[in-house]
């Protein structure tokens, strides 16, 4: 009898899936900023010999997806990257789009995100979507080392240019990726650039030599963590305490705290989820580790740090590759209309988000083509003044950009290094958490 | 055939059976009857090889069962239908009926046996594709029979077949029990229906808190004064 | 098997066969690659949870476990058949090792104690390898999506086919007697732990080799993520849906629930997992053979109304 139902079973699934399957799947749409007239379909014409040909018909938009977290372990960041995003494309919008000389035409950028919950499973399949339904141009990544490790090989199989932020990975740039680019501080910067700025800024015999480092067993946790303890001897640091946990919001790190405490330590290198630094410095307070500078990469970069931290989170410095301070062209326009919607300039990483659209948009001008092979030759050789500054990229597809120091003071986060786009002057040493 | 030689057996600490001895010889009807708790079931697991006792001695056919792990006991031509039959509700007749087959030797005769089965049972051949859960409580009983016999065994071993039966069926299911017996198939019948046990039996065993009590044919022990007024009332 | 219905599993095969020449969306063949995965998931889980009746929560051990050493062995350069076939061996050997004290537990203390052992698994697969792993620059750029699909294909085809002869065999038989009734069965000489075993050990082989299909069709993940607890749960609930027990039930579950899931992640986002959730218990209180049985009553329904329907017209003939 299992036998008998077996056929009508199969073919009532088969004729289940088709239905089903021939439903596709409706695609998340953020209203489009400039929604072109819906143009006839073009008919095509009989081409004639003698004339010259006319060119083609123009596609309705330039095609941009992104996979963002915009939820979970990575949320923080993904809210900072998503306005930079959108505030490009409606620019370049309001411009009529970007001018593409194949099509002789301005054609205006159609950017369409997914949120992936800071899954990175997820985001691999979003872009996955993004690619098969949208026949996207380009990618423009999340935020988190973990999720670009992840997204970066769908654009390299898929051989779509992408451009991401808010991640510090540099191995992954040595994977021999073509389609990878990056214009943010990477690892080896953010280990050098720690030890030169103090360096610079607070005389021999007050630098806080001792160095404890908190980092995830993660990619990129290993990476960084691994280049700051490499690079301590050479100007001059010694790590005391290497501590590493997993990437989890809730990690306890009172025993690393009274570790570090122990041992002396003066400097503290981490690089936090939101959740999880927040965790971490209240600890050190209920603990009274109070070390004397602090670079704390990802919690800090939000407003909410300083909301919810008040004086324990004061005196964290940050390498968030950006500050709404800084004196570069285009700066100003992108703070005034963040500020009309949000109440406050923009982001920390709402800049190189915003810097990201303006690379992709100049190299598909310069391509004068959506060929995705084009736009990436064209993306490797990109040069050009953005809103983080003039961004060249190597052969590995990292940037070479500026990488500026952040530093919460007075409840707001303020530019300290370097010198010349200085908010506010570097603050050193940090006092006990019951002094301030 | 069947040889059970003082037998003392424990659950954890308590003492289930004093001193068991027993016999079965070939194409026998043996009764083993006793009230509730006084040891019928345990002996039942004992020779099944589910219980190992601490002392005594178990024999079929000249060989040590104590030995014998249980499948190798079913392979020896021991099969038992356990207290209510435990047929599986969620498998066809058929299936039912084959597992009966299960031990290597049966199995090759497993068509042949399963004719003759039919044969008897011609109820178990009209509902062959239906679940065992959906047949009626005699016909249960008889698919549990018809199972054991699929290992064609030397010795049947029924423990409380009567048991949750309408009376008219009780009647028919002894019917039955003596059929086999006289097709060949020894039979060790464990009852609390004490009557129709005896009465069926070549010969009987009464056992109470874990010890025999009564020895003798079935005639003799329906006589016994204490055997009728403690079972028959 | 009839031979209709042979004739048309053959038709159904030549068909998904042909699927790759004429679908252009890889989205669509993905999905396809997700039911095929999930088929062969819920069958392999159907063996010991559906005839042997023993209810794994940690299914996603044996998953991960293959596609772990497919992966690793793969992306060192081993040739791809023995890659795959360790993943399968790997999970075969963890089986055979947590068997026994496993068995030890019945009911839902195995269940328990499954859940717990894939979870440790989970946890500790999550420490030790915690970095991406993408394929390598070459592999992806020559990436073809239809080897893929036609492997999950082969494996699906393959592990149906097992599942239904091991139901119909003798050793098939006597699992079924163990999910029926572990001491009757004894009785009647089937050794209950052997063929609970031997149920581990079918249904870790076939899930391990969805696992090293999955290492070889995946770009992208972290060396976790097959471990994850959801691969269990998700493969349970479309074998309850389907129907325990049978060989269509897990195939009609997989594909029910892949699709749906799809529908809802689109439409409803995160609360498909309370429709999933909904759906579950509501076939356990009222449908415990899942789709199956209902398949099964209204077809007797049906068949009983054409009968009486036959019968007046006989008499009024």
């Amino acid at each position: 009898m299992m036998k008998k139902r077996l056929s009508f079973l199969i073919l009532i699934a088969i004729l289940l899936s088709m239905v089903l399957t021939g439903c596709a799947p409706a695609t998340e749409e953020p209203a489009p900023p400039e929604p072109a007239p819906a143009e006839e379909e073009p008919v095509a014409e009989e081409p004639a010999e003698e004339e010259p040909a006319p060119p083609p018909p123009a596609p309705e938009f330039i095609e941009i997806g992104a996979s963002i977290p915009m939820t979970g372990k990575f949320g923080s960041l993904g809210n900072m990257v998503l306005p930079g995003y959108e505030y490009a494309v409606a620019a370049i919008n309001a411009d009529g789009g970007i001018y593409v000389e194949e099509y002789d035409a301005k054609i205006p950028v159609r950017f369409t995100y997914y949120d992936d919950e800071s899954d990175p499973t997820k985001a691999v399949s979003k872009l996955e979507t993004l690619y098969a339904d949208q026949d996207v141009t380009v990618y423009l990544g999340g935020a988190g080392s973990a999720m670009h490790a992840a997204a970066s090989a769908i654009a390299e199989k898929n051989q779509v240019p992408y451009c991401g932020i808010a991640f510090a990975l540099y191995e992954i740039h040595q994977q021999g990726y073509q389609y990878l680019f990056s214009p943010f501080p990477k690892s080896p910067d953010m280990a050098r650039d720690v030890y030169e700025y103090v360096n610079a800024n607070v005389p021999e015999g007050e630098r806080p030599t001792k160095v404890a480092i908190f980092a995830y067993n993660t990619d990129w946790g290993k990476e960084l963590g691994g280049l700051w303890e490499d690079n301590a001897a050479e100007y001059g640091y010694e790590v005391v305490v290497r501590e590493e946990t997993p990437l989890a919001p809730d990690n306890d790190y009172t025993d690393a705290i009274l570790k570090a405490k122990a041992a002396g330590a003066e400097m503290l290198l981490s690089m936090p989820i939101f959740p999880d630094g927040s965790g971490m410095f209240k600890t050190m307070a209920e603990l009274d580790w109070a070390p004397k500078f602090a670079l704390v990469i990802r919690a800090p970069e939000g407003v909410n740090w300083g909301e919810s931290m008040g004086t324990i989170g004061e005196y964290v410095t940050i390498f968030p590759g950006w500050h709404h301070g800084a004196d570069f062209p285009g700066v100003d326009e992108l703070n005034a209309v963040y500020e009309a919607d949000f109440g406050r300039p923009a982001d920390l990483l709402t800049g190189p988000a915003y810097a990201c659209v303006q690379i992709v948009a100049a190299a598909i001008e310069s391509a004068g083509t959506l060929d995705r092979a084009a736009v990436r030759d064209a993306m490797a050789a990109t040069d050009l003044e953005t809103v983080m500054g003039r961004v060249t990229f190597n052969e590995d597809g990292t940037g070479n950009v500026w990488n500026p120091l952040i530093q919460w003071l007075n409840g707001a986060l303020e530019l300290v290094v370097p010198e010349d786009h200085a908010t506010a002057e570097f603050f050193y040493p940090a006092p006990p958490f019951g002094e301030r | 055939m069947l040889k059970l030689e003082n037998i003392n057996a424990y659950y954890g600490d308590l003492q289930a059976l004093w001193g068991i001895s027993l016999d079965v010889n070939e194409g026998e009807l043996v009764a083993l009857v006793g009230p509730n708790g006084a040891g019928k079931t345990t002996t039942l697991k004992v020779i099944a090889g589910l219980l190992a006792p601490a002392a005594g001695l178990v024999e079929f056919r000249g060989q040590d069962l104590l030995k014998k792990s249980v499948h190798q006991i079913v392979s020896l031509g021991i099969s038992q239908v356990p207290e209510g039959g435990r047929i599986f509700p969620g498998m066809t007749v058929l299936e039912n009926l084959e597992l009966g087959a299960f031990v290597p030797e049966a199995r090759k005769a497993k068509d042949q046996t399963l004719q003759s089965v039919y044969k008897s049972y011609p109820i178990l051949e009209e509902r062959s594709d239906q679940l065992a859960g959906t047949l009626s409580g005699g016909e249960r009983q008889m698919l549990a029979i018809g199972r054991a016999l699929m290992s064609k065994p030397r010795l049947l071993v029924l423990d409380e077949p009567s048991f949750g039966l309408a009376p008219i069926l009780v009647d028919q299911m002894f019917v039955m029990i003596t059929e086999i017996n006289k097709q060949g198939v020894t039979v060790l019948l464990v009852e609390q229906n004490v009557r129709a046990a005896l009465e069926v039996a070549h010969r009987s065993y009464v056992i109470e808190n874990g010890e025999i009590v009564g020895e003798g044919t079935g005639v003799d022990l329906l006589s016994f004064e204490s055997i009728r007024s403690a079972y028959l009332g | 098997m009839a031979r209709i219905q042979l004739l048309l599993v053959a038709v159904v095969v030549i068909l998904l066969a042909c699927l790759p020449l004429v679908i252009e969306k890889d989205s669509t063949l993905n999905l396809l690659v997700l039911i095929l995965l999930f088929i062969i998931m819920a069958s392999s889980w159907n063996i010991l949870g559906g005839f042997t009746g023993q209810t794994s929560l940690g299914h996603a051990a044996f998953f991960g476990l293959g596609s772990l050493a497919t992966r690793l062995l793969w992306i060192q350069g081993f040739p791809l058949l023995p890659s795959l076939l360790a993943g399968g061996g790997l999970a075969v050997v963890f089986a055979l090792v947590i068997g026994i004290p496993a068995f030890k537990l019945k009911g839902v203390y195995f269940a328990i104690g499954t859940l717990a052992l894939g979870q440790i698994l989970f946890v500790t697969v999550g420490n030790l390898f915690p970095t991406i792993s993408a394929l390598p620059v070459e592999a992806l750029r020559t990436y073809q999506l239809a080897p893929r699909y036609y492997l999950f294909l082969v494996l699906t085809i393959l592990t149906v086919g097992f599942a239904y002869l091991l139901a119909n065999s003798r050793v098939g038989l006597g699992m079924m007697a163990v999910r029926e009734d572990e001491d009757a069965a004894e009785a009647l000489g089937v050794n209950a732990r052997r063929h609970k075993l031997l149920a581990l050990v079918f249904s870790a082989f076939l899930a391990g080799m969805a696992g090293s299909a999955f290492a070889y069709y995946h770009v992208s993940y972290y060396y976790q993520f097959p471990f994850a607890p959801i691969w269990s749960f998700d493969t349970l609930t479309m074998v309850y849906i389907g129907g325990q027990g049978t060989i269509i039930g897990p195939i009609v579950g997989a594909i029910f629930f892949v699709l749906l899931r799809e529908f809802l992640v689109l439409n409803v986002g995160e609360y498909h997992l309370i429709v999933f959730g909904v759906l579950f218990i509501l076939v356990v209180l009222f449908l415990p053979g899942g789709f199956v049985e209902a398949w099964e009553k209204i077809r007797n329904l049906l068949v009983r109304r054409r009968s009486k329907r036959d019968r007046n017209a006989s008499t009024t003939a």
